[in-house]
């Protein structure tokens, strides 16, 4: 059976993406059964019809004949599609039900679809990484997805791996695969979500287990720093580096060095030194004090930013001197 | 329209009333089948221009001139027009106006007035649609899916309240030719012994009764929760967006039969015509499209494999639709069949007709994929689906749609088209057809997702090819609908009764008909296609 299988992967293997997962075999030998029967299917009534086309053609065929029905050839033609089109059907529940059986060491990683990317949450020792667009995943390691969405659908697709499943706001879809091969194999976004849908891609990068652990374990680390000023230059980078340098430069608004402890003057209010209070100030209501010589172009960061996040922040400015 | 200096003795349908009026105000289903062919060839050719337009800017994996939300508007609008405006009214509201009363001879249809107020029903809910153009247009491609469609532009109450009317029409003829077809038979003519393409649009009037109230519901719903945020698909709002997906494919996915099965009606009049002899299994043919109608209410789900519904639902599904492909199968032998020993002559509706045959048996065939439930989900939303989904509508009902209009254009119009043009532009579109969607056929298989306006570089000859095919396609219909318009005004005149030596009964009346038809009304006393 195996040794049949490759000789149709030879054939009509061009069609189908790379193989790189455990349960992959189990849709292209279908694949390449049902082509099989359809091309033979569709050569053999397209002959069929092109001989009676030339042969009857009424140049040469003057008198019809009359053959209202013909109950043998109808019995055959009703049952023959019959048997096969279940078999075909049969055939793929078997498959499906295997592909959806999940081992129970599988690795899990919840997986979330949003306008326009796609969030993977990995936990260790009850510490938490989220990382985008990347699904790191060991090789030969079953791996489990717990799927949402936070606002339209979206469908989780990797070609090369044949698993395809919608996201759906408000409920959990699953989907497992076991990746075969290291690499790096594509995502897509296969339910139509908006403006950006078609650039809603990612990259499943399968590594060793070695690989995996180091990858993860810096990821953790690195999303549980204590240090305030890290994290505050990290908040610093999402959301102020547009626009303020840490230097002395102007982006936009003004630099960040320096900041701390100096004296500001302002267009519409009165001199002051630069404290914790005018630093809070200036992100949550940016036109209340506008520097000198600066527009007034600052959006208020009011619930954009949490308290905690605003003091990293002011940590962080501590340290540019 | 009317061309009064050759017909001003002849007393004919077309020119036994003048001017816009009468014309707007008409209930002969003659005359309304024309209004039905303006407003349709219209919307097909721009919904045509979209799709040329759609394939250029996939010209390129990247941007070529249009930015996401534009292709975005022009994928929704280049959907919703060919299904809602095109295929759907195409052959039943059509060619089935035309024909019906005709074949069955009688008058009229059971209720002249209700079949204008279906026109106009078209016209408006067309019209309303189209206004969401000035709204700033829709982005949510023609299945509304939620919650997506609860949050898009405000235009998409437009479009969904467009669809709600244009239902109405849907709904009414439906009802109308389901009268017809009871009560107002000729004398003699039995139900074995209706023409096939009758059987047809009852098969489809069922469907079209039963399941275009519960779109409309739909419709209702998701404008209701847009306007007053009731909560029946938006999580956010305690509702189910599977929901929708249930409620609008419970109607479309038996639309998509609303769409086939007529078509498929003037197939066997056309290959029956055409090969001289008698059809092949009338009584399979006939009970064939009652059976895919009853089975088609049943199949829904297999749009829904990967959407996270119920696994065993899945599997219902799979094994359902599976089985609504043996009907159609059957239909496919029994044409081939009937060539069998017959006298073929190949004119543009034949040629059109094995335009059907040939690519609905790959639309057929690539259905298997979708249907065996682990195949389906690798191919689920690629373009493997989009490619199978234009062999049925295009290459199936379409082309279908153009056999009938070639077939019945002599008696419609009293007129001959070009026939050489007419072959032409068969085989142009077979060809451009093939260059369009086999390539989508292939990439959608190697994962290239539907609904893309970036694509990976990986794709990108394939797109290229589909492009160049889709401006064969184009001009293969913009010159079918060239020799249609200049054959009315200026193609040779027709006044036999009966140009193709057909054995049904519209061919026994004068050619353009009298206003009623008849001056007699038949008595029929044998089976159709008794060709001997």
């Amino acid at each position: 059976m195996r040794f049949l299988g490759d000789i149709l992967q030879m054939l009509f293997g061009f069609s189908l993406p790379e193989q790189a997962a455990e349960n992959v075999h189990l849709v292209d030998d279908l694949y390449n059964v049902i082509m099989l029967l359809s091309i033979v299917g569709f050569i053999g009534l397209m002959a069929v019809m092109t001989y009676f086309i030339i042969r009857y053609h009424r140049s040469v065929n003057n008198k019809s004949a009359y053959i209202p029905h013909n109950l043998t050839a109808e019995l055959i033609w009703t049952i023959i599609p019959t048997i096969i089109f279940v078999g075909i059907a049969i055939w793929g529940i078997i498959a499906f039900n295997k592909m959806e059986t999940v081992p129970s060491n599988a690795y899990k990683i919840n997986v979330t679809g949003k306008q326009w990317m796609w969030e993977f949450t990995y936990k260790r020792d009850n510490l938490e990484v989220n990382v985008a667009d990347v699904m790191y995943v060991p090789v030969n390691v079953p791996v489990v997805l717990e799927m949402t969405a936070t606002d339209v659908l979206h469908s989780f697709y990797v070609p090369s791996f044949r698993i395809k499943r919608d996201t759906v706001p408000g409920m959990k879809t699953r989907v497992n695969f076991t990746a075969t091969k290291k690499g790096d194999f594509k995502i897509f976004c296969t339910e139509f979500c908006g403006t950006a849908h078609s650039k809603m891609r990612g990259i499943v990068r399968v590594v060793s287990q070695e690989r995996f652990d180091q990858w993860l374990n810096r990821e953790v680390k690195e999303a549980n720093i204590s240090d305030p000023v890290e994290l505050g230059l990290r908040v610093y980078s999402r959301n102020c580096a547009t626009c303020h340098s840490t230097g002395t430069n102007t982006i936009i608004g003004p630099g960040l060095q320096g900041l701390w402890g100096s004296e500001r003057a302002f267009e519409n209010a009165d001199k002051l030194v630069a404290d914790a209070e005018y630093i809070r100030e200036s992100i949550i209501s940016p036109n209340t004090k506008i520097v000198k010589g600066y527009p007034a172009k600052m959006n208020s960061f009011a619930g954009l930013l949490t308290e905690k996040e605003i003091d990293h922040i002011i940590e962080f400015i501590k340290t540019l001197k | 329209m009317s061309n009064t200096d050759t017909h001003s003795h002849g007393g004919n349908y077309i020119n036994c009333e003048k001017g816009l009026w009468s014309w707007l105000t008409t209930i002969d289903h003659k005359r309304i089948a024309l209004m039905y062919f303006i407003v349709i060839m219209a919307f097909f050719l721009i919904g045509g221009l979209f799709a040329v337009l759609l394939r250029l800017e996939l010209l390129t994996p990247e941007p070529l001139f249009m930015t996401g939300d534009a292709y975005n508007r022009v994928m929704t609008l280049h959907g919703s027009i060919m299904v809602f405006m095109v295929i759907i009214p195409g052959v039943p509201a059509l060619l089935g106006n035309f024909a019906l009363p005709l074949m069955i001879g009688a008058k009229d249809v059971a209720f002249p007035k209700l079949n204008l107020a279906s026109w106009y029903c078209l016209v408006i809910g067309a019209a309303i649609a189209v206004m969401s153009l000035f709204w700033g247009g829709v982005d949510t491609g023609w299945t509304f899916y939620t919650p997506y469609s609860g949050k898009s532009a405000d235009a998409v109450t437009f479009v969904v309240l467009g669809a709600f009317v244009m239902g109405f029409s849907s709904i009414l003829t439906g009802v109308n030719f389901i009268v017809t077809i009871h009560k107002l038979r000729a004398p003699g003519l039995t139900m074995m012994r209706l023409p096939l393409f009758i059987w047809s649009l009852y098969a489809t009037a069922i469907i079209q009764v039963i399941a275009t109230p519960v779109l409309g519901i739909t419709l209702l719903l998701l404008v209701f929760e847009r306007t007053f945020g009731i909560g029946i698909f938006d999580p956010v709002l305690g509702g189910d967006p599977v929901l929708f997906q249930h409620f609008f494919w419970f109607y479309s996915h038996p639309a998509v039969y609303i769409m086939i099965i007529p078509a498929m009606g003037i197939i066997s009049e056309v290959i029956a015509t055409f090969s001289q002899k008698t059809i092949f299994g009338y009584k399979a043919i006939a009970y064939s499209s009652l059976a895919i109608s009853a089975i088609s209410f049943l199949v829904w789900g297999h749009h829904m494999f990967v959407s996270g519904q119920s696994g065993f639902a899945g599997k219902v599904f799979s094994i359902l639709t599976m089985l609504v492909g043996v009907p159609t199968a059957i239909k496919l032998f029994n044409w081939v069949a009937t060539m069998y020993k017959g006298r073929v002559k190949l004119d543009t509706p034949m040629l059109y007709a094995i335009n059907f045959l040939s690519l609905f048996t790959i639309g057929g065939v690539t259905g298997l994929f979708l249907a065996a439930f682990a195949v389906d989900v690798h191919l689920h939303d690629t373009y493997f689906v989009v490619a199978h989904f234009h062999y049925t509508m295009l290459g199936g009902a379409l082309m279908g749609f153009f056999a009938g209009l070639f077939y019945w254009f002599p008696k419609m119009t009293g007129r001959y088209y070009n026939e050489f043009l007419g072959r032409v532009s068969a085989i142009m579109t077979f060809v451009g057809f093939n260059l369009t969607f086999i390539p989508q056929f292939i990439m959608g298989s190697q994962g290239m997702p539907r609904r893309y306006h970036t694509y990976d570089g990986v794709f990108a000859p394939y797109h290229m090819a589909s492009t160049f095919g889709s401006w064969i396609v184009a001009a293969g219909f913009i010159l079918a609908i060239y020799i249609m318009v200049r054959g009315m005004f200026k193609g040779k005149i027709c006044t036999e009764k009966n140009p193709w030596g057909s054995t049904t009964l519209e061919w026994t009346t004068d050619t353009p008909p009298i206003h009623e038809n008849f001056t007699e009304i038949p008595t029929v006393t044998g089976r159709p296609y008794e060709y001997r």
